[in-house]
């Protein structure tokens, strides 16, 4: 079963538009959301959850219309981080612990309170009081405190040193291992999303570029090195992206459509975005 | 809708004990003490905390990203809209509790005043209806040019509004007397109108 599908998801502003998403999430997974700043990240995961409205397209999370009457019944079981932790400033955690307890069924207060204790965030400290770490610690202890079966991160590791990023990418894991747990975690931090992610989306300029599994990434693409004229001489359909300079020529290329005259080295994720995104046309 | 209420209520008593209390002397302090005349009118006072304190919840949580992280909340639009109706209605007891209190305390002859209570249903209905309209266009009106415009517009407003019906009253009267027998009942049918208002005005972001 899918999480969430989406098809023909698009929405125009003034001087962007996000233009005809369309990916199928398997439950139980996690999708890792890469693009530059302003690529549609943050736009893609408020059309999901429908807090702005859609100019085309259908969406159907955990397998309710987002539109219909009844999604917001459906958000009992989506936990969400915001990329700026939004709650109101003059209240303190244990405060935030009561209202979710009002605002949800499945509140577990418990739950809340362990992950503040592991966190160690202090319940009686207001809101505006703490710094942005904590601010995204609490959130999260919010969005994993309800029994949720999806998860949807924007940012939600951006702004932290490593060694908090590390724990938080270690409490996002555990929580995958309820078997139709999902989790997308949008971020522009490429290793952290290698670390954790099984499918990578790449949204660049309001395109979704990619959406492929990550090991499958990794396995087909390789980075093959010389000059700009031994380059050109590939098949085309075997270059995903090219990079020409001073000093020589690399290509991302997928490994079964070249040679075997030539020598690949091993990518990893981040390689593979930064090739696409230079060649903005290329969709794979 | 608890939870909306509750963390309203807590934003009030934490962070706006001044307003409140601004409001509560505003409505206390008849303008009976500047006019030397007993004035039913004053009661155009409690008007202050039924729009200020609502638009002043609405303007944090536009500026704190709490409407954002509403949205992804499982309240309703019409959970979230009655919630905002629910604190104009505690907002408006608030001002009202503090005008009677404050006739009470200077201007007891007013009650025993002929038509005192018809003119007090009158000054009710009329406030009832003025916020009517504020609640309809609360959302209208701060979502699309930005919560500091957008409230300045509203504050504009609500104060033609408010010279309006006070000059051209009488030349409105029979309308007027129309709409104020039913002005209760508007303001409780304006909610799902709200809830459209409020629906659509996410269009705008």
């Amino acid at each position: 079963m899918n999480a969430i599908q989406c098809r023909g998801l698009t929405k125009a502003y003034k001087d962007f538009t996000l233009d005809n998403i369309t990916f199928d999430l398997p439950a139980g997974t996690i999708l890792g959301l890469v693009g530059e700043n302003g690529a549609g990240k943050s736009t893609t995961l408020k059309l999901l959850m429908d807090a702005i409205p859609r100019d085309g397209g259908q969406v159907t999370i955990l397998g309710t219309d987002n539109q219909s009457p009844d999604f917001h019944r459906t958000k009992e079981d989506i936990g969400v981080v915001l990329d700026e932790a939004c709650f109101p400033e003059v209240i303190t955690p244990k405060e935030l612990g009561k209202l979710m307890g009002y605002a949800y069924q499945n509140w577990d207060q418990a739950q809340y309170e362990a992950y503040l204790d592991r966190f160690r965030l202090p319940r009686d400290k207001k809101f505006k009081e703490f710094s942005k770490g904590m601010k995204m610690k609490l959130a999260i202890s919010v969005a994993l405190s309800h029994k949720a079966k999806l998860l949807l991160l924007d940012e939600a590791t951006s702004g932290l040193d490593p060694m908090v990023r590390d724990e938080i990418l270690d409490v996002f894991n555990e929580f995958t291992r309820e078997e139709d747990n999902t989790v997308i975690l949008s971020s522009h931090i490429v290793s952290d999303l290698e670390k954790i992610c099984d499918y990578i989306a790449f949204l660049h300029q309001g395109r979704l570029v990619l959406f492929e599994e990550k090991d499958r990434l990794l396995e087909e693409y390789a980075i093959v090195k010389g000059t700009a004229e031994q380059l050109d001489a590939l098949d085309p359909a075997a270059v995903a992206g090219k990079k020409v300079n001073a000093y020589g020529a690399q290509a991302l290329v997928r490994r079964s459509l070249i040679p075997a005259t030539f020598t690949t080295e091993h990518t990893n994720l981040e390689d593979i975005i930064l090739f696409l995104a230079q060649d903005s046309s290329t969709s794979l | 809708m608890k939870g909306l209420l509750y963390k309203n209520l807590q934003v009030i008593w934490k962070d706006m004990k001044l307003p409140l209390v601004f409001y509560a002397l505003a409505c206390f302090l008849p303008w009976t003490i500047l006019t030397g005349t007993p004035e039913i009118d004053a009661m155009d006072s409690v008007l202050l905390p039924a729009v200020g304190i609502p638009l002043d919840l609405t303007r944090r949580d536009i500026k704190n990203g709490w409407d954002s992280m509403e949205r992804t909340l499982p309240f309703s639009p019409r959970q979230i809209v009655g919630s905002k109706y629910a604190i104009s209605a505690l907002s408006l007891l608030w001002g009202f509790g503090f005008y009677w209190l404050g006739q009470l305390a200077f201007c007891r002859e007013t009650f025993s005043a002929p038509n005192y209570w018809e003119d007090a249903a009158y000054s009710i209905a009329i406030l009832l209806l003025l916020d009517t309209i504020f609640l309809l266009t609360l959302h209208a009106s701060v979502g699309d040019v930005g919560i500091d415009w957008g409230t300045f517009r509203l504050v504009i407003l609500l104060a033609l509004g408010v010279l309006f019906v006070s000059s051209y009253g009488g030349f409105l009267l029979d309308l007027i007397i129309k709409l104020l027998l039913v002005s209760p009942l508007l303001w409780l049918l304006s909610i799902p109108l709200s809830v459209r208002i409020y629906k659509r005005k996410r269009s705008l972001l």
